[in-house]
Order: structure tokens, then sequence, then C-alpha cells
């Protein structure tokens, strides 16, 4: 019974992960750009809910009607102002860049709100859970985090697949030259795309604050968290991005399970193994022919 | 005019690519133009199009300069381009390569690009392979599904960077017919190409560069018997050709 919590618990802290993941697939793959701030942007969007719920006094889930337009507008203003300057210079300029916001983000956040660990204050739902038996209970933020994650998931594929604008992504993200060729304004796709990365992150970051505490300087560790999520998964693949939160978490949880310090070991082997015997990941859709 | 090229120019650092070309084009003609390798011809569209910037000079399309106008703002003002390499958006079907030109390039809904998509599938004979994934389609589809995206932009101007090359004497002759086709809509056409006798037989005027300068400009006629022409091409000064 203890396994099938752990099994349980593990596919729900896969959510979290796909959100870390998405955001950072997307980048890469609309415009080859690695974002090495991406865990810092997780934070700060924790970090803004703090902001926001200890001034308005509001619940941290109401705090998403703020926080996430905000961190969209922060995104499309990073990308339209600073990074589509080092489009097409090579993938050093942006790695330097996103490498010294992290400095900044993670610095500025400690002077605003210290080094200690906070809390997002969501009352009962913090511990909130749906028994299932003696054993086993599902936690009710992870279960919201799993459900948001399949539903931003779902509504990229959509978003992708069905509107004008998700054309343009994909043929931007296939070939930018020929896409500007065709009439679409791809420095506008890519502070789009950097928007909407900022707005899924924020939603991470508001519900890692609930379910635990957070500091400024976590911000690495989630990359590392949503970079291994990619890697299993596969870039370019919407859905394996899940399926590789889901195999990250399920791996960390039954490390977690064996031996308490495996935690995060259990992770690092289980996607140093995935690229090793496929580098690409287990659900890549390759493009490139 | 409109297309005016007044000496333009570009370099590559201390590499003259353009020296100062210049001609005009009206509207409805159809113009080759024809350069051993590394003439700089393909530089020459890229220009026009906007892919590179000028080092001198100005391009003039429809009376407006179009210096420091981007690449994608000069396809909704009408200049269309196909690659030499076809460039397809691989992971997109055939349908949803043409619907994103006809969608950005002449700025349409959805629902409004559907039948542009469908009328230029038909004119380039794809329509039966509209939902395939463009990287699956054979050379010659790519390169009719090259003319179909930029038709599917409306331009006013086509620009053709050697769309023949590759190609069997039968499938050249197939994509003349359309290429003789989208003439006769009215679309004005630059049409770089190294098959002479396949540009002779659509174009109404050549202008012949080689090292980036221009060397004769006049109908195919005149330019293939001038003797600058025959002189960079055949390395004489004056064969009689019949």
């Amino acid at each position: 019974m203890q396994w099938i919590n752990t099994l349980v618990q593990g596919i729900l802290l896969g959510g979290l992960y796909a959100l870390y993941g998405t955001g950072l697939s997307l980048i890469f793959g609309v415009m080859r750009i690695v974002n090495l701030a991406h865990g810092d942007f997780i934070m700060l969007g924790a970090f803004m809910s703090l902001l926001v719920t200890s001034m308005l006094g509001l619940p941290p889930l109401i705090s998403i009607a703020i926080v996430v337009p905000v961190m969209f507008l922060l995104g499309f203003l990073l990308q339209r102002g600073i990074l589509n300057q080092t489009i097409g210079k090579g993938l050093m300029p942006p790695l330097v860049i996103t490498f010294g916001l992290s400095i900044i983000v993670q610095n500025v956040l400690q002077m605003g709100f210290s080094a200690d660990s906070q809390g997002l204050d969501a009352g009962a739902l913090e511990t909130a859970s749906i028994p299932i038996n003696d054993q086993i209970s599902i936690g009710i933020m992870p279960l919201i985090t799993f459900i948001v994650a399949v539903a931003v998931l779902a509504g990229l594929q959509l978003f992708f697949n069905r509107t004008k604008v998700g054309q343009a992504f994909r043929a931007t993200s296939d070939d930018p030259e020929t896409a500007e060729l065709m009439g679409i304004n791809s420095r506008q796709i890519y502070a789009l795309a950097m928007g909407i990365s900022f707005a899924i992150v924020a939603l991470a970051g508001i519900l890692l604050g609930i379910r635990t505490n957070f500091a400024p300087t976590d911000g690495p560790a989630r990359l590392i968290f949503a970079f291994e999520a990619v890697i299993i998964g596969g870039l370019g693949s919407l859905w394996g991005t899940l399926a590789g939160g889901i195999i990250l978490g399920l791996s960390q949880n039954i490390g977690a399970q064996i031996n308490p310090t495996w935690f995060q070991l259990a992770g690092h082997i289980v996607t140093l193994i995935v690229l090793a015997v496929r580098p690409t990941g287990l659900f890549a859709r390759t493009r490139d022919s | 005019m409109l297309l005016q090229l007044d000496n333009v120019s570009k370099s590559f650092g201390a590499l003259q690519v353009i020296n100062q070309v210049s001609f005009d084009l009206e509207e409805g003609v159809a113009l080759g133009i024809m350069g051993p390798n590394g003439a700089g011809k393909t530089t020459l569209l890229n220009l026009i199009a906007g892919d590179l910037p000028l080092s001198g000079g100005s391009i003039r399309f429809d009376g407006a300069d179009l210096n420091g106008v981007s690449a994608e703002q000069r396809c909704l003002s009408g200049i269309g381009r196909t690659s030499q390499i076809p460039r397809p958006f691989t992971g997109m079907t055939t349908y949803e390569n043409v619907l994103v030109g006809a969608m950005y390039g002449s700025n349409l809904s959805e629902k409004e690009a559907e039948e542009t998509c469908v009328n230029v599938l038909e004119q380039t004979g794809l329509l039966p392979r509209w939902n395939v994934e463009a990287g699956q389609l054979r050379l010659l589809e790519r390169k009719r599904l090259e003319l179909a995206r930029a038709l599917a932009t409306k331009p006013r101007l086509l620009l053709l960077d050697e769309i023949a090359g590759g190609l069997t004497d039968h499938e050249v002759q197939e994509l003349l017919e359309l290429i003789r086709d989208i003439r006769a809509q009215g679309i004005t056409i630059i049409w770089i190409e190294h098959i002479v006798h396949a540009l002779v037989s659509v174009v109404d005027r050549i202008v012949a560069i080689d090292f980036g300068n221009k060397l004769a400009e006049g109908t195919p006629e005149e330019v293939i018997n001038s003797d600058a022409f025959k002189q960079v091409y055949f390395g004489v000064e004056s064969v009689k050709l019949d």
C-alpha cells in the first residue's frame, strides 16, 4: 500500500515538473534559446504572489489573476528589449544574458525578501486531501497542480494547432527566415513565446509556493528539474514534457522510498540513463529530416 | 515602375558582391537574371527581398524606398520569393504551409484564407497532397509548394531563385507551364535560372551580371548575342549563334 501511495504522489508531482519544463521547452523550441534564469523566474513568480497576497490580503490562488499577466508582460518585454538583440548571434549571448539575469533575480529577491524561506498561506487548502483508504490520500494541492498542468498543455496544443498565431509559432520554430518571407514578424512571435513561458512559470511558482516553502536561491534547483523533465520527455513534444515530468516525479519518490536521501539522486540517474539510451528523449518528435 | 534599382551595391567586408547595379522593372514584366556561379544573382534577390541590408544605392518598390524595411514588411507590401533549395515548414502539412503564407502574407483570418489556399493549391497542382506533411513531399512538389506559399501571400512581384534547378527535363516543362500561368495572372516576375532555355522561354527581358557588375540588359536575343555576355559565358569575343 505504501508503494501505491508513493506512485500516486510521484505522478502528481510530475504535474509540477511538467509546468517547469513546458516554458523551457517552448522557448528552446521556438527560438533555440536556453534560458538559464528559468528557475529563478519560477521563484520570482512565487515571490510576486507573496507580495500580492500580503499587500492586498488575497488568497494565493486568486493572486494568479494578477501575477500571471504581470509575468507575461515581463517576459514579453524581456524578449523585446534584450533577448531579441541576440537572435542570430549564436548560442553564447543569450546564455550569458540569462545567466546574468539569474544572478540579478536571486539578489533582487534576497534584497526584497531576505534569504529566509517563505511560504504562501493558502489556509486549509495547503494540507487538505481526499482520503482513498487508510494509507492513501490524494492531496488537493498536488491534484490541482496536476490538473492545471494538463489544462495548460491542452491549451497550448489547441493554441498551436487551431489559431492563426499558433500556426505562426510553428512556422517560426521550423524556419524563422522563411517565416519572415511569409510576412510573419518573428521578433513579435519570440516576444509572445517568452511571455507565454513566463505566464506558465508564474503558475508553477505560485503552485509551488502553496505546497512548500521557498527561498530566493531555490531557482537553479528548479531549473535542473525543468531540464530533466524536458530531457526525459524529449524536446518539442508537449505531452512528452508531461510524461517526462511524471517519470521524474516517480523516480524521485521511488528513490526516496528506498532511501530518504535518494530523492534527487534517483531523478538525476534516470535522466542520465535516458540521455545515454535515447538522447532525443522518450517522446521526441524529430522534425529535422 | 514597380521596382527600381539604383546603383545597388553589396559588400561583405572587402568582398564586393554587387557593384552599382541599376535596372527598372515595369509591372507585369517577367525579368530573367543570368550570370555564372558566384556572380551575385542570389545576393541581388536577397537584397530585394530584404534578407540582407544594402551597402549602397537604393531599391524602390512601387515608388517607396525599401531601405530599412524588414523582410516581413516587404512580403506584406507585395514581394514574394521562393528559395533555391526548397524550405518547407517540414513539421506542417502542405495546406498549413500555404495557410501560413495566406494568413500572414495577405493578412487574412484563417476562415478568409481558406479560399485563397484552395485556389493556390489547385493552381500549383498540390491539392491532392494537401494533407501530407511537407517533409514527405518530392522535389518537384516541394518546388511547387515554394511557389504556392509565395502565391498565397498575394505578391505583386515574385522572386524565383533557381526554381527549375535539379529537376528533370520533363519536370522543368511542367513547372514552366505553371510559371507561365502565374505570369498570365499579371504578377511581375524576377527569375534567376541556370537553365537558359527554360528562362528564355518565359521572360521578356534579361539582365546579365558577372562579379556583381551588370554586363548587359535587353531582350533575351539581345543579351545572348551581346559580346559581353559571350565573353563571360563562352570565353570568346564574338561567335555567331543561330
